[in-house]
């Protein structure tokens, strides 16, 4: 494991720790707008711009780990796990707040 | 200390040095086995106080209108029994085996802060007693475990029963952060060098997330309980409607808690399950790497499920569509550990022996467990059973099949461990027969009555709505299920009693801790191994003479010091050498001055709680200045031909991860504070307030007083990086106290707190602060001490990095905190009229 710097303990995380900041993004934004009574059309457009940039740096995220994965021959096993966490994550963001595209919102 | 000794003199040698002393002397103990065990025994007492409690339970509840006890002493046995059974039995249960096991798998000879094991095991102790002592009185908490508001507030809960929960729990729950930060650490730093994180038994990888969950989980339960205690006693109004309080909050406080808590318990149990397997399936685990994913992402999932439990509170479907979600998706990674461990299994030649027994329990009590759970992850099925016999069946299916029956196992498998003997074996098999079937026939019942909408919590039931006679089969289980607890103690006993001596590694097992004498020496190792392969895969046999006999690392006493080895916390590289502190009645003395200061705010005697309090960081300070090194030892022999630094001179060691870790859940707190305020003002009804906070230019000086903070604390280190830090320390100590001034001024501006939540919560935010102010003037002062007795220097400077830490972390939050404050009136004004 020498070949890879401690800081990459933090990618096993970072995925992660991006869902949950989808989670309080979302979440946060749906109990201001049902108490500000946003406009539907509005509260559904922040929501969704916010799952999208989550859903893109995620993307990003696993793409850097994949690009690691391979620059060399057998992946480090921080960079194998740091990918696995980070697809992982990305499907639970999509799964999670995928009712943001249909569910109503403040009933 | 290169000259080769015996193995009986090496031996000798160490346990003089790490040996924790005979009758009196026992209450100094610090020793990670010694701390470990007394966790283990207590939390098995406490067990048998919760086990009683539950059969006192099922015995009212086993015929209908029963006269047995009437509804106030079920409310506290209830109560009771889901308090001790979650805080006095399973957190510490699990925590006493991390502490038992952690340094024994991964080849160390201690823990990181074996003071703060002892400290936290007291408070522990003390903390369980007061619980438990209160029904004695007949003064039991009797609100529910989850201490629903407006139930638990002083308005419908006067007397002092409530009270005991919040404090009791609240000074119980020191033990889980100090184990926690003790865990992690210990887990990062400690390892034996080449133990890379790759090569570290799954063990490690369980307890490492579970500590961390236990870091970010607890903090939500400790606001919310102070909030709550400062709601009674001082009527600062956070939970109550009329004034602008939400007692939705404390549902979110505590299930922001409760619900990662289920998670904190399953994976130790996880842990247990992932090193018996393979000995048993004769093979390495299949899927360690997809375990590692699994427990990383379960780590995270867990903290996104905890409105499954407030389903029915009138939150936004969106929303609840978010939980129900998050809630079905944690069921994946479970999935893959159990996947993992049937393929282990089925790869493996499987040997059957007392512990399989009780993994195959696990495997069908837990599943199912496990799939009540996704039904009750659906939203609409969740409101058809909430609060009935159905949600009591689901639970109790995941927490003992999740806990219990691996526990079980794992104490089938550790014991000739803890006592070098052999198992009897003759009450083993009817003891898991009766637990099964009796579990089994307790609770599968009260699936059936919960659909036959039975109510949890009530204490007596009318004839003829069908529920009789599942309710007198639960009741038969019960008692069927006790006696086969009772058997497993009996077992227990009579295995330390008359068990034949074990041979070492009676299971041919292959991680570290066989690899030692059994029972455990104090010292753990006689000389610590280099790891060149994964530790579950060790050859025991060969490796166990080589450490007895000191050709490890550290085979040797030095000048009487307790020493192990700190590494690299990715790679295991050697780095330094921890050297630890000896045995000591300061963890005893200040776990003694914190329950002294957790009953007089129990009895609300205010100023002898807050001299204790003052009396407890006098302890905490003595710690400090004891075992300082007052000399730059430079680089050690370690053994095996390396030369490393002691911790004490190296940047980035086990104490400064212990800040780094603690201000973590420091800040988790903080921002719950943070949410709590936010929560109120956009949901909570009776706003906005008649009168809002106005801090004035005070609120300026304390922001500018904070960027001096942040300045001062740097200034003193480069001060010290010349050898003269003292008179940028006295700067420090006090700006330190200038803020705290100016921060009384602030809460001084605040008018009239009990009358509304805008207030209590900005009340609240400015104490943080200024909490925050005191406990940098403390760690300031102790640096000065510690700088004028030679324990500073150039190269040892460790204190000063924490102390930096803590002034960071105290500005950043109080910058927050008072901006928010100043901004709340603002926000106030853009709320939509009400």
């Amino acid at each position: 494991m020498s070949q890879v710097p401690p800081r990459r303990l933090l990618w096993l995380t970072a995925g992660f720790t991006l869902w949950a900041g989808a989670f309080l993004a979302l979440y946060g934004v749906n109990a201001v707008g049902c108490a500000f009574a946003w406009p539907s059309a509005l509260q559904r457009g922040v929501l969704l711009t916010l799952l999208a940039l989550h859903l893109a740096a995620l993307g990003y995220l696993a793409w850097r780990c994949w690009q690691l994965r391979q620059s060399h021959g057998r992946p480090a096993f921080l960079e194998y796990v740091g990918f696995g966490a980070t697809i992982s994550a990305l499907a639970a963001t999509l799964l999670t707040f995928a009712p943001s595209l249909v569910l109503s919102l403040c009933d | 200390m290169n000259e080769r000794v015996s193995p009986i003199a090496l031996h000798k040698a160490l346990e003089r040095v790490w040996g924790s002393g005979h009758g009196w002397q026992r209450l100094s103990a610090v020793n990670h086995t010694v701390i470990g065990r007394r966790f283990i025994v207590t939390a098995l007492l406490f067990f048998a106080i919760g086990g009683v409690l539950a059969m006192l339970i099922r015995a009212q509840l086993a015929t209908t209108r029963s006269a047995f006890v009437g509804p106030d002493i079920y409310n506290q046995l209830f109560t009771m029994h889901g308090t001790v059974m979650m805080f006095l039995f399973a957190i510490p249960l699990l925590e006493g085996l991390g502490m038992y096991l952690l340094p024994k798998m991964l080849g160390a000879r201690d823990l990181a802060f074996p003071r703060l094991s002892a400290y936290g095991y007291w408070c522990y102790l003390f903390g369980g007693a007061i619980i438990v002592a209160s029904m004695l009185f007949g003064v039991a908490p009797d609100g529910g475990w989850f201490m629903y508001t407006p139930l638990s507030s002083a308005t419908y809960t006067p007397g002092i029963n409530a009270d005991i929960w919040l404090l009791g729990i609240t000074f119980v729950e020191i033990s889980a952060m100090t184990a926690a930060v003790e865990i992690v650490v210990s887990i990062l730093k400690l390892r034996a060098p080449g133990m890379s994180l790759d090569r570290m038994p799954l063990f490690g990888w369980y307890m490492l997330i579970t500590a961390f969950m236990m870091l970010v989980g607890f903090p939500p339960l400790i606001l919310g309980s102070i909030l709550l205690e400062m709601e009674r006693a001082f009527g600062l109004p956070f939970f109550d409607p009329t004034r602008g309080g939400d007692p939705v909050l404390w549902q979110h406080l505590f299930w922001l808690f409760g619900h990662p808590e289920v998670y904190i318990i399953f994976l130790p149990a996880a842990a247990v399950l992932s090193t018996i397997i393979p000995v048993f399936a004769q093979r390495p685990i299949v899927g360690y790497r997809a375990i590692v994913i699994a427990i990383v992402a379960l780590g995270f999932l867990s903290f996104g499920l905890w409105v499954h439990h407030m389903f029915t509170v009138g939150i936004p479907h969106l929303a609840l569509a978010f939980f129900s979600a998050a809630s079905m998706l944690v069921a994946i990674p479970t999935a893959v550990q159990i996947f993992s461990w049937l393929a282990t299994l089925a790869q493996g030649r499987p040997r059957y022996d007392i512990p399989m027994l009780y993994v195959f329990g696990f495997f069908i009590v837990f599943v199912i467990g496990g799939l009540t759970g996704v039904m009750l992850a659906v939203v609409p099925f969740n409101w058809q059973v909430h609060d009935t016999h159905f949600v009591v069946a689901h639970l109790h299916y995941v927490l003992v099949g999740g806990f219990v029956f691996p526990m079980l196992a794992g104490a089938y498998y550790w014991l000739p461990h803890f006592t070098g003997r052999s198992s009897v074996h003759r009450l083993s098999v009817p003891a898991f027969w009766l637990i099964i079937v009796g579990f089994n026939l307790t609770f599968f019942m009260m699936h059936l009555t919960g659909l036959l909408g039975m109510p949890r919590r009530v204490y007596t039931y009318a004839p003829n709505l069908g529920w009789e006679g599942l309710n007198l089969l639960s009741s038969v289980g019960g008692f069927a299920m006790a006696m086969g607890f009772a058997l497993v103690g009996a077992d227990f006993i009579m295995q330390l009693r008359f068990g034949r001596r074990s041979v070492r590694n009676p299971w041919q097992a292959s991680t570290l801790e066989w690899a030692q004498p059994t029972p455990p020496a104090s010292y753990a190792f006689a000389s610590l191994p280099h790891i060149e392969e994964r530790a579950d895969s060790i050859d025991v046999p060969k490796l166990s003479p080589t450490l007895a006999a000191g050709q490890g690392y550290l085979g040797f006493v030095r000048d009487e010091r307790m020493e192990t080895l700190g590494v690299d916390m990715v790679t295991g590289r050697l780095e330094h050498v921890m050297l630890l502190p000896r045995r000591s009645y300061l963890p005893l003395i200040s776990g003694v001055l914190t329950a002294a200061c957790v009953l007089g705010m129990l009895f609300k005697i205010y100023w002898f709680a807050a001299l204790c309090a003052l009396a407890v960081i006098a302890s905490f300070v003595a710690w400090s200045q004891v075992n300082a090194i007052t000399r730059d030892l430079g680089p050690m022999e370690v053994g095996r031909g390396a030369r490393v630094p002691p911790h004490t001179e190296v940047e980035g060691s086990a104490p400064w991860w212990a800040a780094v870790f603690s201000l973590l859940a420091n800040a988790t707190l903080f921002a719950s504070l943070v949410f709590g305020t936010l929560y109120l003002w956009l949901v909570a009804p009776k706003w906005p307030p008649a009168i809002v906070v106005d801090l004035g230019l005070w609120a300026l000086v304390a922001l500018i007083g904070y960027l001096g903070h942040f300045l001062l604390v740097r200034r003193a280190i480069a001060a010290n990086a010349i050898g003269k830090p003292s008179a940028a320390l006295l700067m420090l100590a006090a700006a330190s106290v200038a803020q705290l001034a100016v921060l009384w001024i602030l809460l001084a501006r605040i008018p009239d707190a009990p009358s509304h939540a805008h207030l209590a919560t900005s009340f609240a935010l400015l104490l943080y602060a200024a909490i925050h102010a005191f406990i940098c003037l403390t760690l300031t002062l102790n640096t000065l001490l510690k700088a004028r007795s030679g324990a500073i220097s150039p190269q040892r400077r460790v204190d000063l990095s924490v102390l930096k830490l803590w002034f960071d972390y105290a500005a950043v939050t109080g910058v927050i905190a008072v901006a928010l404050v100043m901004l709340m009136p603002e926000l106030i004004g853009m709320l939509p009229p009400s």
